[in-house]
């Protein structure tokens, strides 16, 4: 089974999120730490081949399998009104940052069990 | 088959497994978290079942299971608030699937591991090993595969990594 790794925030923003959305989100989550599929999820680009986005209502979770043993938590946020084009590049942004922390992590585990 | 309670060292391992419970890092309480964590793992047994056993036919799914097509649909997307336990155990019931619950000392322990009779070989982690169960329920489904069931029905395989 995967362990679920929360990047940044993402963990506190989700329990700042209304029940229903956090059940759905954490669905979610369990059903990818046991590698089985969801389907209707969106790919996200720039994180990689793996991420991909889920939703729920007006809220989103970004969220990649890549790294074997590992369910990555990107970013956790509410989505914007029509026309939120800034704001998205600001939720692609932080969830760029912690995709590179995560590679970065990962890399690190693997070399660190070569040796 | 696989009576948890008789492995006392896989339980421990078991345990550091199973000890995220991704409901209470998401804010749930205990009690809450420990339900929904069940219902979870239910439901996951439960799509894998259908997976495995009805690929691409969800309206066989659903009367095999007897419930809606939507709610086939429902539990492969992960979309299960309509899903009350007590609803997921009588459909993995109909499935035919063996699952033992553990509510554990607080919601980090709780978990709903499948044991005994699967819907498919799939490997199923149980501690530090990995089980492939009886493929009986399968074999129901997919007759064909009978033959090659036969050779490995009859005792759970088990291989250490």
């Amino acid at each position: 089974m995967r362990e679920v790794k929360w990047w940044g925030d993402t963990q506190s923003d989700l329990a700042g999120m209304p029940d229903g959305v956090r059940r759905q989100f954490a669905t979610k989550l369990s059903y990818l730490r046991r590698d089985q599929l969801i389907s209707g999820a969106k790919p996200w680009s720039g994180c990689g081949t793996g991420a991909r986005e889920y939703a729920s209502g007006g809220y989103r979770m970004v969220v990649t399998t890549e790294f074997p043993g590992f369910v990555d938590v990107l970013n956790v946020f509410k989505k914007d009104g029509p026309g939120g084009k800034k704001t998205r590049k600001k939720y692609s942004a932080t969830a760029k940052k912690h995709y590179d922390d995560a590679c970065a992590m990962h890399a690190s585990k693997a070399k660190d069990s070569l040796h | 088959m696989c009576d948890a309670r008789e492995q006392g060292e896989g339980l421990a391992s078991l345990e550091v497994v199973m000890g995220q419970n991704v409901y209470l890092e998401s804010g749930f309480d205990d009690e809450d978290a420990t339900i929904l964590a069940l219902e979870a793992d239910v439901a996951v047994a439960i799509a894998n079942f259908i997976r495995n056993a009805f690929p691409n036919n969800q309206t066989a799914a659903a009367r095999k299971l007897r419930i809606a097509q939507s709610e086939v649909s429902a539990l492969l997307n992960a979309n299960i608030a309509r899903f009350a336990l007590p609803k997921l155990l009588r459909i993995a019931r109909r499935a035919g699937l063996r699952m033992w619950l553990d509510m554990g000392d607080t919601a980090h322990g709780s978990t709903a591991v499948l044991c005994g009779s699967v819907a498919a070989p799939i490997p199923v982690a149980f501690g530090e090993e990995e089980v492939i169960a009886e493929l009986h329920d399968y074999t129901d489904v997919k007759p064909l595969l009978g033959g090659r069931a036969a050779t490995s029905n009859s005792v759970a395989k088990s291989t250490k990594h």
